[in-house]
């Protein structure tokens, strides 16, 4: 008969904080470089140059359509074949490329989302299209942006414990080498659970207050 | 000032502008009447650039317009535009909505350029509303706001697309009557709106244009008494009293 | 704030019933040879990869020393048999869970584990050895690999991973999901060695002599015992049983031929990358 014996956390407590410390710091780095690759990736889709725009629609057809753990094994595994990426780095590169994806997305129906006429008086008062870009267009669109930004900060935390499987020290990862030891796959498991739980609901309410407060200004 | 040779426009399969041409003197009123869909507001928007077309030429100032990029930007600068829906950017006050083009695209010192903006809020009747953002303004303040906007870019023609459609019976008089002084200080002005009053009582010239042709084109007073075209005798019926 | 209370009663009320729930349903559930016999069904649980007890031949069929021996298991209950394959690390925990009747996967027999498992007398006996990568040459002993900028690669889990961190003190010891990726890992340069039972090394070198080199002789002893849940001695004796008869009749010897002197299987079996 199983029994439950919840003492292992406290036994383990410094190396789940370190694995979830390891977590956010992932998370936090690939927002980072996944909005940049966003910002990048939606002028890139909404420019005039076709090239530019075949280029974009390529990279998030393709980050889109394939899973993430494939990416992360692709970009590891199968590009470390040609040149070394450490673990870290391959994760960091892998989430930014695959968060950059969803966020040009969401950064391009952000801009598309405000009304054409505002391009059209900045460009009738003479200013250049970079100019109505981001003058005019872009600090109204980052209003509507923030939301669905923010909500893909948080599912990045979640699809972050599939690095453990490139052997980074995240919280799953850790998680997994107490359950190998210690058998108690129940507790740890959920406590895990529990931990990305805390961390995602956590920031989903200030995305709800963030929002709350800017629907306030309008 | 304005010259519109044989201009013709297609979106798609469907012909907008079927060869239309006009000319514009300076100083001149002129406005443009016609159902929608007749391609008025087309023929407006290629002005300035904001409607390329494959066939004909406009030349404004002896600037052509779609000549490639750097003849567009000085004819831009040329022109200013005034919207049916307005277009203020709601995320800046009123004087940063004026200011922003001449700071930027004219490169003017910013105590310079408020300096023009307020003597143009004083114009259109608003002095006290700089600070204000145009959500908190009326649907005439607003578009007082987008007329002085555009005059601070000191524009040799005014275009204006429907400038009340989009307003409040009670709001379309305090517009109006800026269009009026406007034209009275000279500005040339083309206008395409469904207001005959306006039309009647500051328009030298009148145009008419149904499906993408000019079917018409004269004085104001000649062309409400005395039209010729029987388009033009159906058009007006539907809409004089 | 009045919502937010509300949500964290529900996740409490939520953490605590499954907490009493998982208590309940978490009995181990009598799965003894009548059992399986009612079921018609013999559940067995693997982890592919470890050669030549378990792996996957080019007709992507489950093939192996291990695999042997538990189709005989089937044969003797008069039962079908059906293989799930698992991560290593994965195996107990299916089998605390009751997915899986037993355990046949080149599993050592350690006091850690048969706190949570019971296990049939050994089957076979096996140690630890070294696959080491040719930029390294003549590594001789442990020593020469515990070197601070090393990676050790190991199977997540296993025996290799528990003796890799006990033994390796300045080199670094990464776990993986399975030998295939920590060989990966090797053959890529980014770990030096790797850890695995000598039959696997053997093979995997085998199959890569152009990158790697190995030291075979074992440097541990392990006993190979089949797994199953705890509170079943019954299937363990029938088990026993069941290996002792393997032995005596000659099927050991002959599977043991087959697979780790002769193997003819060899051919069959397409190589790791």
């Amino acid at each position: 008969m199983y029994k439950l014996n919840f003492a292992v956390l406290t036994e383990y407590w410094p190396a789940l904080l370190a694995g979830l410390q390891m977590t956010v710091k992932v998370s936090v780095l690939s927002i980072f470089f996944g909005t940049l690759m966003g910002v990048a990736g939606a002028l890139a889709k909404t420019s005039r140059f076709r090239a530019l725009r075949a280029l974009a629609f390529t990279y998030v057809e393709w980050i889109r359509n394939t899973p993430l753990l494939i990416q992360i094994l692709f970009i590891y595994f199968g590009l470390g074949v040609f040149f070394s990426l450490s673990p870290m780095v391959a994760s960091v590169f892998a989430l930014s490329f695959f968060s950059g994806a969803y966020i040009t997305e969401i950064i391009r129906a952000g801009i598309q989302s405000i009304h054409k006429g505002q391009r059209e008086a900045a460009l009738s008062l003479g200013m250049t299209e970079g100019q109505s870009m981001f003058l005019v267009v872009l600090p109204q669109a980052v209003r509507r942006i923030l939301p669905p930004l923010a909500g893909q900060f948080i599912t990045l935390i979640k699809d972050s414990s599939l690095i453990s499987v490139i052997a980074v020290s995240d919280l799953t990862y850790v998680a997994k080498n107490i359950v190998t030891t210690t058998f108690r796959a129940f507790e740890v498991w959920l406590a895990i659970a529990v931990f990305y739980f805390v961390l995602s609901f956590a920031l989903s309410w200030s995305v709800r207050s963030l929002e709350y407060r800017l629907a306030k200004s309008d | 000032m304005i010259e519109i040779a044989e201009v013709r426009k297609r979106f798609g399969r469907h012909e907008v502008l079927k060869g239309v041409s006009l000319s514009v003197a300076k100083g001149e009123v002129v406005v443009i009447l016609g159902p929608s869909g007749s391609g008025k507001s087309t023929l407006l928007r290629s002005i300035n650039g904001l409607e390329t077309i494959e066939g004909g030429s406009i030349v404004v100032d002896g600037v052509r317009v779609h000549d490639g990029r750097e003849t567009l930007h000085q004819v831009r600068q040329l022109t200013g535009m005034v919207f049916q829906q307005f277009n203020l950017f709601p995320h800046r006050t009123v004087i940063q909505n004026i200011t922003m083009a001449p700071i930027h695209v004219q490169k003017k010192p910013r105590t310079e350029a408020e300096e023009i903006a307020r003597v143009l809020l004083g114009k259109v009747g608003l002095p006290d509303k700089a600070e204000a953002y145009p959500s908190k303004l009326s649907g005439g303040q607003q578009q007082r706001v987008a007329i002085a906007r555009a005059l601070a870019m000191s524009p040799k023609v005014m275009l204006f697309d429907e400038p009340t459609s989009a307003l409040d019976p009670e709001l379309i008089k305090e517009v109006l009557d800026v269009m009026k002084d406007l034209a009275k200080d000279g500005m040339t002005m083309i206008v395409v709106t469904h207001e005959i009053g306006f039309a009647k009582e500051v328009a030298d010239k009148v145009v008419f244009i149904d499906d993408g042709v000019k079917i018409e084109e004269a004085t104001a007073d000649r062309f409400f008494s005395h039209p010729t075209q029987e388009r033009t005798k159906l058009f007006l019926s539907k809409i004089l009293l | 704030m009045d919502w937010l209370r509300k949500v964290a009663l529900v996740c409490l009320v939520t953490f605590v019933a499954t907490g009493i729930l998982g208590g309940f349903t978490a009995q181990a559930q009598d799965k003894g040879v009548a059992a399986i016999k009612k079921n018609g069904k013999l559940v067995v649980g693997t982890a592919s990869g470890y050669y030549p007890f378990e792996m996957v031949d080019k007709k992507n069929e489950l093939v192996g020393f291990d695999v042997d021996i538990a189709k005989g298991i089937a044969r003797e209950m008069g039962v079908q048999i059906e293989f799930q394959n698992y991560s290593f690390s994965g195996l107990i925990p299916a089998l605390q869970a009751s997915k899986i009747d037993l355990v046949i996967a080149g599993m050592t027999i350690t006091d850690k584990r048969k706190e949570a498992v019971d296990f049939t007398d050994p089957y076979f006996i096996s140690g630890q050895a070294l696959l080491i990568n040719k930029s390294i040459p003549n590594v001789k002993s442990i020593q020469d690999l515990d070197k601070k900028d090393y990676v050790i690669a190991v199977s997540m889990g296993t025996t290799a991973d528990q003796t890799a961190s006990r033994v390796f003190k300045n080199a670094t010891v990464k776990k993986f999901e399975g030998s295939a990726l920590a060989g990966l890992e090797l053959l890529n340069g980014k770990a030096q060695a790797v850890v695995h039972e000598t039959p696997w090394v053997a093979i995997y070198q085998r199959m890569n002599p152009d990158k790697t080199y190995a030291i075979l002789e074992p440097f541990t002893t392990e006993d190979l015992g089949i797994a199953v849940p705890k509170g079943n001695p019954e299937l363990v004796t029938w088990l026993n049983a069941f290996l002792k008869k393997y032995k005596e009749t000659g099927e050991y010897k002959k599977a043991y031929n087959y697979w780790f002197v002769d193997m003819p299987w060899w051919e069959n079996v397409p190589p790791k990358k």
